[in-house]
């Protein structure tokens, strides 16, 4: 087993091809090809919204806590609009989520926020629309971490998320049957120093 | 004159490890961007069309190298469609790696991502959010295309870059497609 300390390193040439912050460090990626509907709740006290676990994606070995994570979902999905998605880490809601500075007490503020919305679309029923869902944040552990996508409804209703499908069928001529995918890159980031593993 | 270092793990001075033997690692990478308008025709069997001005290409350091490949298409066409991945001018069938879905098989309704039903299908193209990623398994030259097919009855055309009645002008907007790969290491 060999061992190489530096700050940077460069090519003969003198560019720098792996510096000490800023490169991609570990990568972990999910695919589901499921078609599960889930039901997203708008505002009830203490239940407010459904955690997509089908649509898990986890960041493997995460090598430091002040990394930065940034994840990307591809979704595809068939639901009403009015429906918001936000993201959990470890099962833990994210200030970034939804715009607020305090996610450490439930509002019932947030139910119309999210990183992202449903579209209001021409149909509901035999298409399902494509969505690229971004998130980033520190680390905050080392080991496994683990990103949740959630869907609340946006009011004080509720309606069904279909993952990979339409509302009107599982699959048949005209209603497009898809796949969900993920990616999340770990980033050395300053902070923190020292190797945790 | 190349030279080489050989190393397992790579730490920065403060302690920091930034490569593992490579694993995680992004250790090569493809770009490619379309700004051209053009036509696609899509069939409602066989395995699609392929898009290949949007082909990424790698030569795996290592087989069991992950890639991992997203785009952004912008295209105006009707909702009836899905988009697959072809793998060296094929469609990926290989389990659990397919360009399709892979619990439905690969129906012409099956796919990776579907068409838009917007509410404008002439002066507004859409834009299309494709990530693919599988193991090479392989260390020869791979290249990876989207393909455009009908999920119904009807045939179709996809209008790439462009609105579909106008090649530019003001309301029918030009865009561009773009798509990367990187290969991690494993």
């Amino acid at each position: 087993m060999s061992f190489l300390y530096a700050d940077n390193i460069r090519d003969t040439s003198g560019n720098i091809i792996i510096p000490s912050y800023g490169s991609v460090i570990n990568t972990s990626t999910m695919r589901y090809d499921g078609r599960p509907g889930y039901y997203a709740r708008g505002w009830v006290a203490g239940s407010n919204a459904s955690t997509l676990f089908a649509l898990r994606l986890t960041a493997n070995n995460v090598q430091h806590p002040n990394n930065i994570l940034i994840a990307s979902w591809q979704l595809q999905i068939e639901t009403d609009n009015n429906t918001t998605f936000k993201v959990l880490k470890n099962g833990d809601w994210q200030d970034n989520s939804f715009g607020t500075s305090n996610a450490s007490a439930p509002s019932d503020e947030w139910y119309w926020k999210g990183l992202v919305c449903a579209y209001h679309d021409a149909d509901n029923s035999s298409t399902p629309s494509n969505y690229r869902l971004m998130f980033m944040c520190r680390a905050g552990a080392v080991g496994n971490v683990n990103l949740d996508v959630v869907a609340q409804a946006a009011d004080d209703g509720g309606r069904t998320v279909w993952i990979n499908r339409t509302y009107g069928s599982g699959g048949q001529d005209g209603h497009e049957i898809c796949v969900c995918t993920g990616v999340v890159f770990e980033i050395a980031h300053e902070g923190g120093e020292g190797a945790t593993s | 004159m190349s030279s080489e270092l050989r190393v397992n793990d790579i730490y920065n001075l403060a302690g920091k490890r930034l490569s593992a033997s490579g694993v995680g690692n992004v250790v090569s990478s493809d770009f490619n961007q379309s700004c051209e308008p053009y036509l696609v025709y899509t069939q409602n069997s066989g395995n699609g069309t392929r898009l290949n001005a949007l082909s990424l290409t790698v030569v795996p350091k290592k087989s069991s190298n992950i890639l991992v490949m997203q785009w952004v298409i912008s295209a105006e066409v009707s909702w009836n469609e899905v988009l697959l991945i072809h793998r060296n001018d094929d469609l990926v069938t290989d389990g659990g790696q397919q360009g399709y879905n892979n619990e439905v098989g690969n129906n012409r309704w099956s796919g990776l991502i579907g068409g838009w039903y917007d509410n404008n299908n002439d002066s507004t193209p859409a834009s299309f959010k494709l990530t693919y990623h599988c193991v090479a398994n392989t260390t020869s030259r791979l290249y990876f295309s989207p393909a455009v097919r009908s999920s119904q009855g009807n045939e179709d055309w996809w209008r790439f870059n462009r609105a579909w009645s106008s090649n530019g002008q003001g309301n029918y907007e030009r865009t561009c497609s773009i798509g990367y790969l990187f290969e991690i290491g494993t």
